[in-house]
């Protein structure tokens, strides 16, 4: 190795570092405050305190019900990302396999929707699932049940767009050999389509879950009675005081940040490949 | 056969997807709306920060409930903004089912959401005496002459400071009482001098030093109708200015950001005052370091402006009900008999939460008697009960944060030339024209 590419070497590992400390440095604070008073973490410190518990009592303790709203969030956070696999990753390869005239039309307003901010939608959504209320067959996706959080995040245009983008890298004679062996289109999906893309599904799960997760906007308005409401409501809730009590927030936070990372943790590497759109056949 | 089955799956797939992601621009026969949460006996109470407004809420619903067994009341917390937005949200798209009964909104909002959904709110001239009440604070919930809050905490600005920091200055606790901003500003030199800390923290996203100075002139953003901007001729709010801009080229206050910065401050001894609202106490006695070192006196006044007292208000906010609810009677007789007449539960609200109540006669509450040891066994409400009796009366009018958005962005300028009165003009044709 030259000297210069040695020189390079270190300073991309000097500037790597310092950019990893700076990402880093939210969730270093964010742990130690939740383990002191907070008064210390108004004092800006830095060491670990032994306070943890004590915060973890408070939490639970107040009248927000952060256990019903983590509950909720994670029931609707895991609902719909199997309902969204599902639903999306279908819309996805069928755009994709199958040929019709209006196919790329059709697409074009699909992806159409992505262009249109959630703020437009809100008011006309909103009213719209007001009327679900009234519908006894559609009650459960009305205003203020958990159904209405979960059915509008099922099919979204970038989940379609992700799928049918790796679709594109899916082998078109796996589909051939398949029919010619006479297995049935359904089949052809879930048996061959899917385990083959288990990268893809991965970083799509990964995406949805948080999205859901911390999903702000639409819970919100849609949900409001208290065992229905959901983490970041919570949460939200909890920063408008006169005397905040930071400590109990930041443990709120840490605990509301767990499943995120788990599932990210767990799927990283197929993450990665699912975002770079790699099949391994 | 394959195939069709596969286009079945695919016209399928599409239009589930079509269905779900444009379910938004969905229109059709209008279904006619009924209550659904039509249940007599529930009420649903919306306020924000749990521990003072939500746990007044609850004890107001376990007084309630003594009375009457049969109610069920839910208590909701929420953030500030969202609040409004839902409340707009709710009242837009004409969908009451989802909004509360009982809502708390901060005064400074109150009269933007009053002058445009008027009809949403219910008047409480009915149920509620009002001349019982500080006539700054009715000022701020009522339009036109009719009354729709209920008034509940006040927003008595004092003037907390470090006794040490101060008579290391050479200044005594009677040296503190009934001040003018020129005295403050004597007594921050010579802290600055002896001591080393700054005398006040100064937010640049949040003028509420300023707001404070202009309503202890008797002066707002607007005139007294609430119609028209009233920056450029308003003298309380340009002596406050003259003030605020001293304090800041002799460097005797300290730049803080946000609400953390603002409080990290005072728990690290960084400044020898605190010049805010009233409920800024349990922040400062949080930190058990400091006990007995913290006193409270009136805040100074303007020695310009001959309106100036030394009282002001910052923030509160007070209940309303919302008329489009099923339960609004019900809502409403909640309030008059916990926040509006109860004297026992506003008592017990004193010890839990600290209340400063805006009724004339709080006084007589025994709760008030009590001193404390954190603040040199002084009793704090006799100063903020003080403040409230003498608050100056304004019309906040509709655009409060508004019109101090486009005050913050000329500021800098402000602060810098020796005469800002091109400044003030320019936030005064701004500021008329958001109004109109």
């Amino acid at each position: 190795m030259s000297k210069k590419s040695r020189v390079m070497n270190v300073l991309q590992y000097v500037v790597l570092t310092i950019l990893s400390i700076i990402s880093i440095f939210p969730f270093f604070w964010m742990i130690i405050a939740a383990t002191n008073k907070s008064v210390d973490v108004t004092k800006g410190t830095m060491v670990p305190g032994t306070y943890l518990l004590e915060n973890i009592k408070n939490l639970m303790g107040s009248d927000l019900q952060y256990l019903t709203a983590f509950k909720n969030s994670l029931i609707i956070a895991v609902v719909t990302t199997a309902l969204a696999m599902v639903v999306s990753s279908a819309a996805g390869y069928a755009f994709e396999v199958y040929k019709s005239k209006a196919r790329d039309r059709v697409f074009s307003i699909v992806l159409l929707s992505m262009m249109v901010p959630f703020a437009a939608l809100m008011v006309p959504l909103f009213r719209l699932f007001s009327k679900f209320n009234n519908i006894p067959v559609l009650k459960w996706i009305g205003l203020n049940s958990t159904g209405s959080v979960i059915i509008i995040a099922v099919a979204t245009a970038f989940l379609i767009f992700f799928f049918r983008q790796n679709t594109k890298t899916f082998p078109r004679e796996l589909i051939e050999a398949s029919r010619i062996d006479g297995l049935g289109e359904f089949k052809i999906f879930t048996k061959i389509y899917m385990p083959t893309m288990k990268s893809t599904y991965a970083a799509a799960v990964v995406v949805t879950f948080m999205a859901s997760w911390n999903n702000y906007l639409w819970p919100l308005i849609a949900l409001q009675s208290e065992e229905k409401r959901t983490l970041p409501l919570v949460i939200s809730a909890m920063g408008s005081s006169y005397t905040p009590d930071y400590g109990m927030i930041m443990t709120a936070v840490v605990i509301a940040t767990l499943p995120t990372a788990i599932i990210f943790f767990i799927m990283q590497k197929q993450f990665v490949a699912g975002m770079t759109g790699s099949v391994k056949g | 056969m394959g195939k069709t089955r596969a286009k079945t799956y695919a016209v399928l797939a599409v239009w589930i997807v079509l269905t779900l992601s444009l379910a938004g621009c969905a229109t059709g026969k209008e279904i006619a709306w009924t209550q659904i949460n039509s249940s007599d006996k529930e009420l649903l109470i919306w306020a924000w920060d749990e521990n003072f407004n939500i746990k007044a809420a609850n004890i107001a619903a376990k007084y309630y409930r003594q009375q009457h067994p049969d109610i069920k009341i839910q208590v909701v917390a929420e953030e500030k903004h969202d609040i409004i937005r839902e409340l707009k949200n709710g009242f837009e798209t004409e969908v009451y089912t989802e909004l509360p009964d009982i809502v708390l909104i901060e005064d400074y909002e109150i009269q933007k959401l009053l002058t445009s959904y008027t009809k949403e709110f219910f008047a409480m001239d009915h149920f509620l005496d009002y001349d019982l009440y500080q006539e700054y604070k009715t000022a701020l919930v009522s339009m036109n002459g009719i009354h729709y809050g209920v008034p509940f905490d006040s927003g008595a600005a004092v003037m907390f400071y470090r006794k040490d920091y101060v008579e290391a200055a050479g200044y005594t606790e009677a040296d503190m009482q009934n001040i003018t901003w020129e005295k403050y500003v004597e007594v921050a030199r010579r802290v600055k001098e002896k001591v080393g800390v700054h005398m006040l923290t100064v937010q640049p996203d949040d003028l509420g030093i300023i707001r404070i100075m202009m309503q202890s002139g008797g002066s707002w953003y607007v005139d007294r109708s609430g119609k028209h901007a009233d920056i450029i001729d308003n003298i309380p709010l340009r002596n406050g200015l003259e003030i605020y801009k001293q304090l800041i080229n002799e460097d005797l206050v300290v730049s803080v950001e946000g609400w953390d910065g603002f409080t990290r401050a005072f728990t690290q001894g960084e400044v020898a005052t605190v010049v805010s609202g009233c409920w800024i106490a349990p922040s400062i006695r949080e930190n058990q370091d400091q006990a007995g070192l913290w006193r409270v006196a009136a805040i100074p006044r303007m020695e310009k402006v001959k309106e100036s007292v030394n009282a002001s208000n910052i923030g509160g906010g007070s209940w309303y009900v919302l008329k489009n609810k099923t339960n609004y009677e019900e809502a409403a007789c909640f309030l008059k008999e916990t926040f509006g007449e109860n004297r026992e539960f506003m008592n017990e609200l004193v010890k839990e939460i600290n209340l400063v109540s805006t009724r004339k006669d709080a006084r007589q509450m025994p709760a008030y008697e009590e001193t404390e040891e954190y603040f040199g066994a002084t009793n704090i409400f006799d100063v903020f009960l003080e403040t409230t009796e003498n608050v100056p009366v304004v019309n906040c009018g509709v655009r409060t944060y508004e019109i101090e958005d486009i005050l913050e962005e000329e500021l800098q300028i402000i602060v810098k030339e020796d005469d800002f009165g091109e400044s003030l003009r320019k936030v005064q044709i701004q500021a008329q024209a958001i109004i109109n």
